[in-house]
C-alpha cells in the first residue's frame, strides 16, 4: 500500500484532479459571478426606470397622484407590514420626503440608505432583505426614495453556486484519490512483474522471460525490449562460455602437450638426436599456441567493429584477384583445381586486409577439407543489394549435425581436433563479413562445402 | 656491427643480447626508453632494436623523437600488440620494421642484417646482380647467363628481396610481410610454393643453383663458391 501512495502514477492522478477541480471552482466562479452581476444590471435598470415613472407621476400630480398609484388614498405612511409585503411581493417600496424632511408617503425606514446593497431587517430580525435605495430630488424641495429588494433568483443562484462547490470538493477530492489509488495499482501490479523477472536475472537465472499481455501496450513493449536485450545477453553469454571453454582446452593441449616434450628433454638429455627432435616438436607447439592467441586477438579486434573507421571505397575484384594469383599455385601444389570466375569491377566499401584474410581461410579450409585431387571454386558477381563471393568445394562437406555451429568460436569438426587449426578461421571469416554489414552463410543441399559471403553496395 | 638493444624485460634482453654477442656483434642493452633515446643520439650504431611498450614513454613516441633528433640509424620495432594497424604505425613513426613477440632469434637475426645492409638515405639501386643474374627494377626483367626469364610478380618481388640481401638468410614470415605485405600467417605452404615456382625458373635450367633453403627458417642465395 505503502508503495501505491509513492507511485509516480498515484501522485500524478491526484494532482491532476486537484488541477482539474481548481480549474472547475474557478471557472464556476467566475460564470456565476458574471450571471449575477448581470442580474443586479438589470434591477437597476428597473428601479431606473421606476424613479423614472414616479418622478414623472409626482410632478404631474403632486403627493396626490402618487398616493393615486399606489391605490390607497388614506394609508400615507406604510408599516413594517405593507413595507414588506410591498419589497417581496412588488420587489420595491417608496418614501417621499417634504422639503423639510418630514415623511409624507411610503416607508420611513429607507430614509439614509445608500445606493449600494444594505441588509434590512424586519420582524425583529426574523427576516431579512437586501434593499438598494436611489434617490430623486424635485425641483419644490421634495425628495424621493424607491427602494429595491434583491430578486430571489439572485439568491438562489449563490446559494447553488456555494453548496454546488462545497460538493464538488466533497466528491471529487475523495474520487481522486480512489482513482489513482485503482490506476497505480494496476500499473504497480504490471510493473512489479517486469521487476520481479529483472530480479531473479539480475540473481543469475538468464533463461528467465518478462510475461507479455498480448495487449501490445506499453508494458508489453518494455517487456518484449528486455526479452530480446535478454535473448542477445543470453546468447553472448553462450558465445562466452563455449569461447572459455573451447579456449580453455586449445591452449591447454598445446600446453600440457609442451609440458610433456619438456620431460622427455629432461630424460633424453644425453641422446642429441632426440633432443633435436623434441626440440622441434616444442617449437611447433609453442606456435601453434602463439597462433591461436593471436588469432584470438585478431578476431576480438574486427568484431569490436573499430576498423569500420578505416573502411575505404575499394575494387574488390581486383583484391580478390590478387590473392587468387598467389594461391593458383599453391591449389595446383596440393594436386587440386582452382576454378576462378570473377566479374571485374566491382566496389565497395571495405577493409582490403581484412578482406585478404577472410578469403585466405576460407581458401585454406578448402585446401585442408577438400577431396583429395578435387575441385575448388570462387565466384564473385555482383547482386542487387550489393555483392556475393562463392568459395565452394567438391569434397565431403559438412555434416548436418556440425552445420550449424561451424561459424562457433573454436569449434571444429570432431576428427579434426588433432589436426593443424584452431577453429577460429571460420569465426573470423564471419566476424570479417559482419563487419562489412554484410553475412555468410554454408550453402545447404549441396554436395562439398560452399559458402557464400553477401555484401552490401558501396553506396 | 654494433647493435643497441632498447628492451626493459631483462629476460627477452638477455636472450638477445647472449644471441647477438654469440654472433659476434657488439650489444648495448637500455632498460628504458631515456635511456635508450640518450644512448641512440650519442653512440653510433648499426641498428636499433627497441621495444614497443616501456616504461616512461610509448616506443612509438620514442622513435618519433629518435627520427626528429636526425638519428637514421635503421629500427626494429619489437612488440606484444598485435593489432592490425599496429604494424602501419609502427612503419609510419619511424621504424624500418616491426616484428611481433614472440619470435624466433633467427628471424630477429636475419631481420637485424638486412636492415644494417640498407644504408640510411641511399637511394634504391637500380639493377642488382649475383652470381650470374641480373634484376633491373627499372625495366623489371631479369636475365640470368644472358637468358631473358619470364617471372610472375612475386616471383619478381621474391628474387628482388634475395638478391638485395644476398649471402643472407631471408625468413618465411620475412617474404609474406615484404612481398604479400599478410600481417597474417597462412596456413598454407604460400611462400614455399611460390619461391619453388622462382627456383624452376631461375635455377633449374642452369648449372648451379642459388637459391637454397635454410631448413626450418627461409632462404638464401649464394652467389659464390
Amino acid at each position: 500500500m505503502n508503495k501505491i501512495l509513492k507511485s509516480t502514477v498515484f501522485r500524478l492522478t491526484l494532482r491532476s484532479s486537484l488541477v482539474f477541480l481548481l480549474i472547475i471552482v474557478c471557472m464556476g466562479w467566475l460564470l456565476g459571478m458574471s450571471f449575477l452581476w448581470e442580474l443586479d444590471d438589470n434591477t437597476l435598470l428597473e428601479q431606473e426606470e421606476r424613479v423614472q415613472w414616479l418622478t414623472e407621476i409626482y410632478q404631474e400630480d403632486g403627493l396626490h397622484g402618487i398616493r393615486e398609484e399606489f391605490g390607497d388614498p388614506e394609508e400615507t405612511i406604510w408599516d413594517e407590514d405593507h413595507a414588506f409585503f410591498m419589497l417581496t411581493e412588488e420587489g420595491f417600496a417608496v418614501l417621499l420626503l417634504s422639503a423639510d424632511n418630514e415623511s409624507l408617503f411610503g416607508f420611513p425606514a429607507l430614509r439614509g440608505m445608500s445606493a449600494d446593497w444594505t441588509s434590512l431587517s424586519f420582524f425583529d430580525d426574523e427576516e431579512h432583505l437586501e434593499v438598494r435605495v436611489l434617490q430623486q430630488r424635485f425641483s419644490d424641495g421634495a425628495s424621493m426614495s424607491v427602494g429595491q429588494a434583491r430578486s430571489d433568483e439572485y439568491f438562489f443562484v449563490s446559494e447553488t453556486m456555494q453548496t454546488g462547490f462545497f460538493w464538488l470538493c466533497v466528491i471529487v477530492l475523495p474520487l481522486a484519490i480512489v482513482i489513482g489509488l485503482i490506476l497505480s495499482r494496476k500499473v504497480y501490479r504490471r510493473l512489479n512483474e517486469l521487476v520481479l523477472v529483472a530480479e531473479e536475472i539480475g540473481h543469475g537465472s538468464l533463461d528467465q522471460r518478462a510475461p507479455l499481455q498480448g495487449k501490445n501496450d506499453e508494458f508489453d513493449r518494455l517487456a518484449s525490449t528486455m526479452n530480446a536485450m535478454l535473448d542477445r545477453i543470453q546468447s553472448l553469454h553462450l558465445n562466452l562460455e563455449t569461447a572459455s571453454a573451447g579456449m580453455a582446452h586449445d591452449l591447454k593441449t598445446p600446453l600440457s602437450r609442451l609440458s610433456n616434450r619438456m620431460q622427455l628433454l629432461q630424460q633424453d638429455k644425453d641422446d642429441p638426436a632426440a633432443l633435436g627432435q623434441h626440440l622441434q616438436v616444442a617449437q611447433a607447439q609453442l606456435h601453434q599456441i602463439t597462433n591461436t592467441l593471436h588469432n584470438l586477438l585478431r578476431l576480438s579486434e574486427i568484431e569490436s567493429g573499430q576498423r569500420r573507421e578505416r573502411f575505404i571505397e575499394l575494387d574488390v575484384s581486383a583484391v580478390i584477384s590478387d590473392v587468387l594469383d598467389s594461391y593458383e599455385p599453391v591449389f595446383t601444389d596440393a594436386g587440386r583445381t582452382l576454378q576462378v570466375s570473377l566479374v571485374p569491377g566491382i566496389r565497395m566499401r571495405g577493409d582490403a586486409d581484412l578482406l585478404v584474410q577472410m578469403l585466405t581461410n576460407l581458401l585454406e579450409n578448402s585446401i585442408e577439407h577438400g577431396r583429395p585431387g578435387g575441385r575448388t571454386w570462387v565466384r564473385l558477381q555482383g547482386a542487387r543489394d550489393g555483392c556475393v563471393l562463392q568459395v565452394g568445394d567438391d569434397g565431403p562437406g559438412v555434416p548436418d549435425a556440425e552445420q550449424s555451429r561451424i561459424f562457433e568460436r573454436f569449434f571444429r569438426g570432431d576428427i579434426s581436433r588433432g589436426a593443424p587449426g584452431n577453429g577460429l578461421g571460420l569465426s573470423i571469416v564471419k566476424a570479417v563479413c559482419e563487419l562489412h554489414g554484410g553475412s555468410v552463410a554454408l550453402l545447404e543441399q549441396h554436395t562439398g562445402a560452399v559458402f557464400d559471403c553477401h555484401f552490401p553496395p558501396a553506396a | 656491427m654494433r647493435v643497441l638493444v632498447i628492451e626493459d624485460d631483462a629476460e627477452t634482453a638477455s636472450f638477445i643480447d647472449r644471441g647477438l654477442t654469440e654472433e659476434g656483434y657488439a650489444v648495448d642493452v637500455c632498460g628504458s626508453s631515456r635511456d635508450g633515446i640518450l644512448a641512440a643520439s650519442s653512440n653510433t650504431y648499426d641498428v636499433i632494436v627497441f621495444d614497443r611498450l616501456l616504461p616512461g614513454m610509448d616506443g612509438m613516441d620514442a622513435v618519433r623523437v629518435l627520427r626528429a633528433s636526425q638519428v637514421e640509424t635503421p629500427i626494429l620495432m619489437l612488440t606484444a600488440l598485435d593489432g592490425i594497424d599496429d604494424r602501419v604505425a609502427g612503419l609510419e613513426a619511424g621504424a624500418d620494421d616491426y616484428m611481433v613477440k614472440p619470435f624466433a632469434f633467427v628471424e630477429l637475426h636475419a631481420r637485424l642484417r638486412a636492415l644494417a645492409r640498407r644504408q640510411p638515405l641511399v637511394t634504391d639501386e637500380v639493377v642488382l646482380e649475383a652470381g650470374g643474374v641480373t634484376l633491373n627494377r627499372a625495366k623489371r626483367t631479369v636475365i640470368r647467363d644472358g637468358v631473358q626469364l619470364e617471372l610472375l610478380p612475386r616471383e619478381f618481388e621474391i628474387l628482388d628481396i634475395l638478391l638485395s640481401n644476398q649471402g643472407q638468410l631471408v625468413t618465411r614470415t620475412m617474404l609474406l610481410d615484404k612481398v604479400w605485405g599478410y600481417a597474417f600467417d597462412p596456413k598454407t605452404s604460400l611462400v614455399q610454393t611460390h619461391v619453388s615456382r622462382l627456383r624452376t625458373k631461375i635455377d633449374k635450367p642452369f648449372d648451379k643453383e642459388l637459391i637454397r633453403t635454410v631448413r626450418g627458417s627461409g632462404y638464401m642465395l649464394c652467389a659464390d663458391e
